[in-house]
């Protein structure tokens, strides 16, 4: 250990000696100039000189504390199978098991709902419902017509998308496939309203939306809803049995060019309010299901801001991203920051979620769940995550920022790592590798 | 120590982690650790100022690796090592501030103003663009000016500097850092 190899690799590294000596004056100026150039660049070396010169005026004893320290780090090494390393193992086996039971769930879900449009086989939910959780369970279905049942199994449906978002999204994908209608009638149902369902809207917070046409409380819950229900076309028929309000959807479809008529491909585009959307195609084509007049439709790219178009009368069928046709551009919500943002100029843009940050909230706001260790002890809060976006969009180096504890930490790891893609940072109009932080409320 | 003869022993932290990875082999992290650990006590104690602390930190952050690097990808170790460091005793000295009540900085001061950031990944190249440069250190102030040229172009220490402007160490270390700012907003400005 004592030999330290001075090939390339160590010309940025610095050794605790090489610092013990800057500190000290033993270096010749060539050598600390070194040392200086490196600190200038790397905060871990330049933090441990301070401290290395605290420990010197303080008259500590560096040698004792070091050897203390690697009999410690060997004695740990030693006995592998201390408490943590046990509580690792659980998770680690405990983790590929969940994840397996969460596809199955989605998987089992969407099978199911498609299943049944074709051949009204209650049977099926059997095996489902055995995993699902009491309260789904106990939910009453004796009075109720054919959308009732419907409910919980998107309910169902929900609670098994929710902790696995690649699933969600590749879900949504399959579906997307399937959507053909052009001018498409969708319906909400207003039932015998059932506390149940409007507390739950109310938990999720996407009342928002609701929209004028609808009188009673408990119609949010089919709207907030649609999302899940309107991936399978073929089972809103099945509510329009039933149906009572309706609402007016259409499939709107376009293409995304730039100020030089030139159709821009990888554009994302959703509708606001929403936490997933679709990309466009190499000839800057989308197209996107079930808006509503009311809509506002949202435009991401990697170089340009976000742009915002409101549906009201049909969008034009060529969509113009520039800088100049910004109806209604709209800050971010303060609970997601970015650093630096004021270095840089015109040609530098900092990462952001490929929907947007509003997108991104909503995403985060959906499916930030309380951890059971921090509802058992009641912690609420925020958690502030730092990580790094590459210039491929791949996240690493995540470390937190504020902590929460209780496990929450690192569900806000996990949220993000399973989130959103991200545009890199650019400069120049090219990608960039850029660190970034994130806030995760827990409430 | 037998893990010293394990053939092509790793060399750089990055190999370092990608054994660590794949094997799961405490001692691969634990070497790793080891050539650092000074470095992690340095660090803690810079923040915590007490010896037996410092070291009960330096083991909890190693702790912290054994599982974070099992999960996350790391690019760059020195730099995500330094924020995990610095992020724990920050957590500790809030936590003694509950305690004691005595410390004089507000945690969300301390906490959120001066968050960490991975500089290196955004560091330029400062030899890159030459013409482009020179034109920078021309626009930055004198004191700035000719701290930079002396420190970058003629690879003086801060000694050096320091006896051959005059300047206090301190302030020609400020005006390093405070010029190399302003360089690089400026590149980034004209590119």
């Amino acid at each position: 250990m004592a030999k330290k190899k001075h090939s390339s690799v160590t010309e940025n590294v610095l050794t605790a000696e090489d610092l013990r000596r800057y500190e000290a004056g033993e270096m010749t100026f060539q050598e600390m100039h070194r040392v200086e150039k490196i600190l200038l660049e790397q905060p871990f070396y330049a933090d441990a000189v301070e401290g290395i010169s605290k420990i010197k005026k303080d008259k500590v004893s560096t040698e004792t504390n070091i050897s203390d320290l690697k009999a410690r780090l060997g004695k740990r090494l030693e006995t592998p199978i201390s408490k943590p390393a046990v509580g690792f193992d659980i998770i680690r086996i405990w983790k590929p098991i969940s994840i397996a039971a969460a596809m199955l769930l989605v998987f089992g879900g969407t099978y199911y709902l498609l299943d049944r449009n074709q051949k009204e086989d209650t049977s099926a939910l059997v095996p489902i419902e055995k995993l699902e959780s009491k309260e789904n369970l106990s939910e009453p279905v004796a009075n109720a017509p054919i959308a009732e049942e419907d409910k919980t199994a998107l309910n169902r449906k929900q609670d098994a998308l929710a902790p696995q978002v690649h699933q969600k999204r590749s879900a949504v994908s399959t579906n997307k496939a399937q959507a053909v209608l052009k001018e498409e009638l969708a319906t909400a149902v207003i039932d015998a309203p059932q506390a149940k369902y409007s507390t739950y809207t109310n938990e999720t917070e996407k009342l928002a939306e609701s929209p004028p046409q609808v009188a009673a409380a408990p119609v949010a819950m089919p709207i907030e809803k649609k999302e899940v229900a309107d991936k399978d076309h073929t089972y809103t028929d099945n509510i329009a049995a039933t149906g009572a309000a309706r609402l007016a959807r259409a499939s709107i479809s376009g293409i995304v060019v730039n100020e030089d008529n030139e159709p821009m491909k990888d554009v994302t585009v959703n509708i606001k309010g929403k936490a997933d959307g679709i990309k466009t195609d190499e000839e800057g084509k989308f197209s996107l299901k079930d808006a509503r007049r009311s809509d506002i439709v949202v435009f991401n790219s990697l170089t340009m801001p976000q742009m915002e178009v409101p549906l009201k009368n049909n969008l034009p069928g060529k969509i113009v991203y520039s800088e100049r046709s910004f109806y209604m551009p709209s800050k971010p919500k303060v609970s997601v920051t970015s650093l630096n943002e004021v270095m840089f100029e015109k040609t530098a843009t900092n990462a952001k979620p490929e929907f947007g940050w509003e997108a991104y909230e909503v995403y985060l706001k959906e499916n930030t769940k309380l951890p059971p260790r921090a509802r058992q002890y009641n912690v609420k809060g925020r958690v502030i995550v730092s990580f790094v976006v590459n210039e491929k969009s791949e996240l690493s180096d995540f470390t937190i920022i504020r902590s929460l504890g209780f496990g929450c930490d690192e569900e806000a790891i996990r949220i993000i790592k399973n989130g959103p893609k991200w545009f890199p940072a650019t400069n120049d109009d090219k990608p960039v590798s850029k660190s970034m932080q994130v806030v995760v409320k827990f409430q | 120590m037998q893990f010293f003869k394990r053939k092509s022993k790793p060399q750089t932290d990055a190999e370092y982690i990608a054994a660590y990875q794949a094997s799961g082999d405490l001692n691969v992290l634990g070497e790793l650790y080891e050539r650092n650990m000074e470095m992690v006590f340095s660090i803690c104690y810079k923040y915590l100022r007490d010896e037996e602390e410092s070291k009960d930190a330096t083991m909890e952050i190693f702790e912290q690796l054994v599982e974070d690097l099992k999960k996350h990808q790391v690019s760059n170790f020195k730099s995500w090592l330094h924020s995990v460091a610095r992020n724990y005793c920050l957590m500790q000295l809030r936590s003694r501030k509950v305690e004691v009540g005595g410390l004089q900085i507000s945690d969300d001061e301390f906490m959120e103003n001066e968050p960490f950031m991975h500089l290196s990944d955004e560091t330029i190249d400062l030899e890159g663009d030459l013409q482009k440069l020179e034109n920078c250190i021309g626009k930055l102030e004198r004191e700035q000016k000719s701290c930079v040229e002396l420190f970058y172009l003629q690879e003086k220490c801060y000694k050096e500097i320091a006896e051959q402007t005059g300047f206090d160490m301190n302030k020609v270390k400020s005006h390093i850092q405070n010029g190399k700012r302003n360089l690089k907003i400026c590149i980034e400005k004209n590119k």
